[in-house]
């Protein structure tokens, strides 16, 4: 508390230093519930002349002539113009109305952005402000917790390793969109966030479409959709500087350039970042890099190209493992304990780390065929390089040498000693990569077109080309001559240096050809679409270890999924309007599902399709004062994959996989949300989101037939009943934002979460003797999170400072828990959640 | 801003008062944390000494020295638990008798008695024997005589032993002989004192028992003789202790090892040995590729009778001669979603190696 009031003084301080400067149009920008929209840009009509408001909504700008019109837009929002003359400078308050035409119209139906009160789905929208005020030292998918719905967390705690659940579904059956284009694994579905660490800085809203969402791509989203659009052009010159401290060396400096729109019609924009700190848990130090470059050009009236390249190289220590309770509650260094670490000649060494570069690339072109005719498209390119550390050797019980007791660093300098000693005998225990490198090019395209007045056709293919490359490599051989390894039939008995592949190397050639066409109809009182799409998915695989040159390759697996989907919103009136959703998709096995055993040989060429049934009502409220979402949901995700390598036991009969059907999950759940302008330095928000997650039902004794239709065996899983596991299946949030005066404003959020159930793989539970009960439930929690933000102008510049609290109250709540044999506290492996964590920034405009 | 604080003050009041983990906790730290230690030790004189209140500097016995080191450790180790260890070694009274007796040399009459024959000289090792059972047909337990005769093998030679009547048999102990003798520096074949004796047998006894080694601990009789003038020749017995590498004169006390183990409540002598399975162990039951035991459920070790099945494999591979109660601790790897160790107790029963 004391340091709060300190803080407050600081920025008492600063207020009274503020100074105003002199311009002649002064105006500011606020939303409907009378927030300043800060970032909004301002350009006088037919002109070049630009700037953006700051923090607070305020903007000034000098304009050339006597009188004009402004231009006043920001993403998620209607454009507004506003005259203005040399005896009317002072704009006042300009409020702008949200989401009636997000970006361009264009874009949005590139991006699939879902628009308040027209789209019918359940949708929660954040907006760069609030992912500045709110990110601190969170991960970018943590800034959506208090959405319904959402369960998101650190997992280990490394940098860039956390999760997000959508309705209880992990990554891999929630889309992740960035710019309209997909990028969840094209092998295994699965997003990593460390991949998008530098995203947050370029963020211009990020939406969470939960459920089938509005994308028209065939995507997984069976839980849900979570759209990401940067920003494109700044329409003003200019740029920015950003500092961040934070706890435990946490450290960030960042700079923004853009030319602005130039008269050309040329504009680009710029943005880096550096990143490193300590990690709050043990060993887990990070550096990375952020870039993101976009260059825009207006060829014509008609045609807009522009290209954007982003990514985030990082390379972090990673908690890989987790502990029972109790080894945190006895440990030194208590829940920030990591057995992943160690030192090596004095350094810290991580054991398990992560180090990436995803570059994403995209050239977009924006054609206005005609008033009524667009056509969008997408070529982009994405490399990815890097993987994830180990150990590796035929003697790994060395890193269970410690220095000290179990709690301490792994002492790798005896590893050393002993490998050392070995001499021309090799390291027989050694630090590894496995390395998970891709590139991917796909091309993305969006024709839409008027119909009447009110029906518009949208349609769109989707063609995806993607190479996975897997192998391992060494990467020290902690003091041994050369590691030996026997897996690579084309080069065996290898005395390995650092750099060498070992193990396996696998390449997994992913085809993707999709289509997708949707109705859009709106009208007085009511929206509506339908869409269908279809994709198929080719899978192949090469193997250079197992097999010699001359026969490495698999043929070519097709799988092909589809999905249809419609929904209605009516707009009862300008308050009220209620909406209703339905679909089902199915979706076409991964590649995990198809090549089972890691070889060549055991082919699953008949892996079925998971189906998906879906259907949600919402209801929705917008009054000056009060927002407010209610819906319901039902979400019935069929034949999840289930597969069981089978022995023939008759003489002559082939070894084969069973794929069952019938493994079933519902989930269903109440989601509500709402914002309250108490006054107007006084705003609550809020929600409350129920889910009740359930496997299904039983398989019984269901018989397995070999190619001759003789019954080789049976499998029964008895999970009917069983919670879905690993997400909170009830969350809730509180949060209010005060405005102080005009440029310092506090806010205090509050999240819940409970009846998150330990993690188990329920596949495991096949041919269980009993029937398993629940997993451990872990304990609920509460968090509160604060920040403190203040503006003030350093010269002519203006600077935002924020101040930023996470778990307040250094609550201890276990967020991810795996679930052990007795499904108790005692032995079930959790990561805990961080304790308290602070940031201090600052934020300087030009 | 009043309000503010208000809510400020009813949040932290309702909530830092609300820790999720508090019952866990509350378990965890109810539970003793045990710690279990691994020691040798060597009791030195005055140990033995407070022990047993004595000041002999060693146990009476081996009985006496399992009932008096349990609370020795108990003092010396108070906060280790269950599964500990300790290999204490100590010393302990082991008298070994010694015999003294004047020389009786056989005639040839007493030979040839024996032999039947005229050569007046044994030519079989049974041949003493019988001469000692006819010679002194009511021994008495203890009795001891000294023998001096001839004993024909390619050549004939004079033999002096010592015969011990313990437990019904005369045990033989072997005296040297004229060669002996010569090769300890002698030129008749007796010492001329008893530390003569004590400093040179020990060098003779690491050759005569070259191919046929001793273990260390082991202990050995040897007869010598003292000539006490007027034609007398006394034998003497004396004992001599091996270390491994050489012999020392032995003083009726013992060095011995015994481990002891914690039951959770009291040090018990205890035969259990910790033993952790490596790389080679895995590979014998199927687990090489990973090194570990997978518990997790529906993995194929998550029953524990799997676990005891393959470490019962491993032991009877490894340690084939191991007796029936001998008990192992065994750590092993499991891979329960993260990498950890766990241990289990068995003992072997009936040939096979059961949970304990």
């Amino acid at each position: 508390m004391k340091k709060f009031k300190k803080l407050l003084l600081v920025a008492l301080f600063f207020a009274t230093a503020t100074i105003f400067g002199q311009t002649k149009l002064t105006g500011k920008v606020v939303d409907e519930t009378n927030q300043p929209l800060p970032s909004a840009s301002i350009v006088v009509k037919g002109t070049a002349n630009g700037t953006s408001t700051d923090f607070d909504g305020n903007f000034t700008l000098t304009a050339s002539a006597n009188s004009g019109v402004l231009v006043i837009t920001f993403v998620g929002y209607e454009t507004k113009e506003v005259s203005f003359s040399s005896t009317n400078n002072n704009l006042g308050t300009i409020q702008l109305t949200e989401d009636s035409s997000v970006l361009d119209e264009i874009i949005v139906t590139a991006t699939s952005f879902a628009i308040d009160r027209k789209t019918p789905v359940a949708v929660s929208t954040i907006k760069a402000a609030d992912i500045e005020r709110k990110l601190g030292t969170q991960e970018f998918p943590e800034i959506l917790k208090s959405t319904p719905g959402v369960y998101a967390t650190k997992t280990g705690g490394g940098f860039g390793d956390s999760r997000i659940t959508l309705r209880g579904f992990n990554s891999e059956n929630v889309a992740v969109l960035i710019n309209g284009v997909p990028v969840n694994d094209m092998e295994n579905g699965r997003v990593y966030w460390s991949n998008w660490a530098g995203l947050s800085d370029v963020t211009a809203a990020m939406q969470v479409q939960r459920g089938l969402g509005a994308s028209k791509v065939a995507v997984p989203s069976i839980g849900g959709t979570i759209n990401i659009v940067t920003k494109s052009t700044d329409v003003y010159k200019g740029g920015n500087i950003s500092m961040t401290h934070g706890n435990d060396g946490y450290k960030k400096i960042g700079a923004t350039l853009s030319t602005g729109l130039m008269d050309n019609g040329f504009a680009a924009t710029v943005s880096l970042a550096k990143i490193d700190g300590e990690g709050y848990v043990d060993g887990t130090q990070f550096s990375g890099y952020n870039y993101f470059v976009n260059f825009s050009k207006n060829l014509n009236e008609n045609h807009k190209i522009s290209f954007t390249t982003f990514g985030a190289p990082q390379r972090h220590g990673q908690r890989q493992n987790r502990s029972t309770i109790e080894t945190y509650r006895n440990a030194e260094s208590g829940n920030r304990f990591n057995p992943d670490w160690g030192y090596k000649n004095g350094q810290v060494t991580h054991i398990e780390d992560n180090f990436y570069h995803k570059s994403q690339s995209s050239f977009n072109h924006y054609w206005t065929i005609s008033e009524d005719t667009s056509l969008s498209t997408a070529v982009y390119v994405s490399y990815g390089t890097g993987g994830g550390g180990g150990t590796a050797g035929s003697n790994r019980d060395l890193f269970n040498v410690r220095l000290g007791g179990s709690d301490q660093p792994v002492n790798l300098d005896n590893i050393v000693s002993v490998n050392s000693a070995n001499g021309a005998l090799g390291s027989e225990a050694i630090l590894r990569a496995s390395r998970n490198d891709h590139s991917w090019y796909g091309a993305l395209s969006t024709f839409k077109t008027k119909l009447s007045s009110s029906l518009d056709l949208v349609a769109g293919i989707d063609l995806r080309s993607y190479t996975g490359k897997h192998f391992r490599e060494v990467t020290d051989l902690l003091g041994g001559q050369y590691y030996e390894d026997n897996s690579d039939i084309n080069n065996p008995n290898a005395a390995l240096q650092v750099g060498d592949k070992f193990s396996y190397n696998n390449d997994g050639e992913v085809g993707w050809q999709g289509f997708f066409t949707q109705l859009e109809y709106d009208k007085d009182k009511v929206s509506a679409f339908v869409s269908i799409s279809g994709s198929n998915t080719s899978y192949k695989r090469i193997d250079y270890f197992q097999y010699a040159p001359s026969n490495n390759a698999t043929e070519k697996y097709n799988f092909f999924g589809y999905g249809v989907k419609g929904g209605l919103n009516y707009r009862m009136n300008d308050t009220h309007n209620v909406f209703a959703n339905i679909g089902y998709f199915e979706k076409a096995a991964n590649f995990g599902a198809v090549f089972q055993s890691f070889d060549n040989d055991h082919i699953n060429a008949d892996a079925e399709n998971q189906k998906i049934f879906s259907v949600e009502l919402g209801y929705g409220i917008r009054s000056e004062k009060f927002r407010a979402n209610v819906n319901v949901y039902r979400t019935e995700w069929n034949d999840r994959t289930f597969t069981r390598s089978i022995r023939a036991t008759t003489p002559g009969a082939e070894d084969f996989t069973a794929n069952l059907l019938g493994v079933n999950a519902l989930h269903q759940g109440f989601e509500f949300d709402f914002t309250y302008r108490y006054s107007d330095n006084l705003t609550f928000t809020g929600m409350a989101s129920l889910g009740n997650w359930k496997w299904d039902n039983d398989l019984d004794n269901v018989p397995i037939f070999d190619e001759n239709q003789d019954q080789v065996d049976t499998i029964s899983l008895p999970v009917k009943g069983l919670r879905v596991s690993d997400a909170a299946q009830t969350t809730a949030a509180l949060g209010l934002n005060y405005k102080f005066w005009d440029k310092t404003s506090f806010t205090l959020d509050y999240n819940y979460s409970g009846d998150m159930y330990a993690q188990i793989d329920i596949l495991n539970y096949a041919n269980a003797s009993t029937r398993p009960t629940d997993t451990w439930k872990a304990p609920s929690f509460h968090i509160f999170d604060a920040s403190l933000r203040h503006g003030l102008k350093i010269g002519d510049f203006d600077t935002t400072l924020t101040a930023r609290i996470n778990n307040v109250f250094n609550t201890e709540y276990v967020s991810d828990a795996l679930n052990g044999s007795s499904s108790t506290a005692a032995d079930a492996l959790v990561w805990f959640g961080a304790g308290r964590t602070f940031s201090l920034s600052a934020k300087i405009k030009f | 801003m009043k309000k503010i604080f208000l809510l400020l003050t009813v949040f932290s009041m309702v909530f830092t008062s609300c820790d999720p983990m508090e019952d866990i906790y509350a378990d965890i730290d109810n539970k003793e944390t045990v710690i279990v230690g691994e020691a040798n030790i060597t009791l030195t004189d005055d140990d033995h000494n407070e022990l047993t209140g004595n000041s002999y500097g060693n146990f009476g016995s081996i009985d006496e020295a399992k009932s008096l080191i349990p609370g020795f450790l108990d003092d010396k180790y108070p906060v280790w638990g269950e599964n500990s260890g300790v290999k204490v070694s100590f010393k302990y009274y082991n008298k070994v008798s010694t015999y003294s007796e004047n020389v009786y040399e056989l005639s040839d009459d007493e030979h040839n008695a024996i032999t039947g024959k005229t050569y007046g000289n044994f030519d079989s090792g049974s041949h003493i024997y019988q001469f000692v059972d006819n010679q002194y047909p009511t021994p008495s337990e203890g009795d001891f005589v000294s023998l001096r005769y001839r004993y024909y093998s390619g050549g004939e030679q004079t033999l002096t032993d010592g015969f011990v009547y313990i437990d019904g048999d005369w045990e033989k102990v072997k005296g040297f002989t004229v060669d002996e003798y010569k090769a300890m520096g002698e030129s008749y074949p007796n010492f001329s004192s008893h530390d003569e004796a004590a400093a040179k047998i020990p060098v003779t006894l690491v050759e005569l028992f070259k191919f046929n080694p001793k273990s260390a601990g082991d202990i050995v009789s040897a007869m010598y003789e003292l000539y006490k003038g007027s034609g007398v020749t006394k034998s003497y017995t004396s004992n001599f202790i091996f270390d491994g590498t050489s012999f020392s004169k032995y003083n009726n006390v013992k060095d011995e090892t015994i481990q002891f183990g914690h039951d959770g409540n009291n040090w018990v002598p205890d035969n259990t040995i910790k033993y952790t399975l490596t790389a080679a162990d895995y590979t014998l039951v199927g687990n090489g590729n990973y090194g570990n035991f997978d518990v997790r459920t529906g993995k194929a070790e998550e029953s524990e009778s799997v676990r005891v099945d393959k470490i019962n494999t491993i032991l009877l591979n490894n340690f084939p001669n191991d007796a029936e109660g001998q008990k192992y601790i065994v750590s092993y790897n499991i891979y329960n979603g993260a990498a950890g160790v766990w241990q289990l107790s068995v003992i072997k029963t009936g040939g096979a190696y059961v949970k304990q």
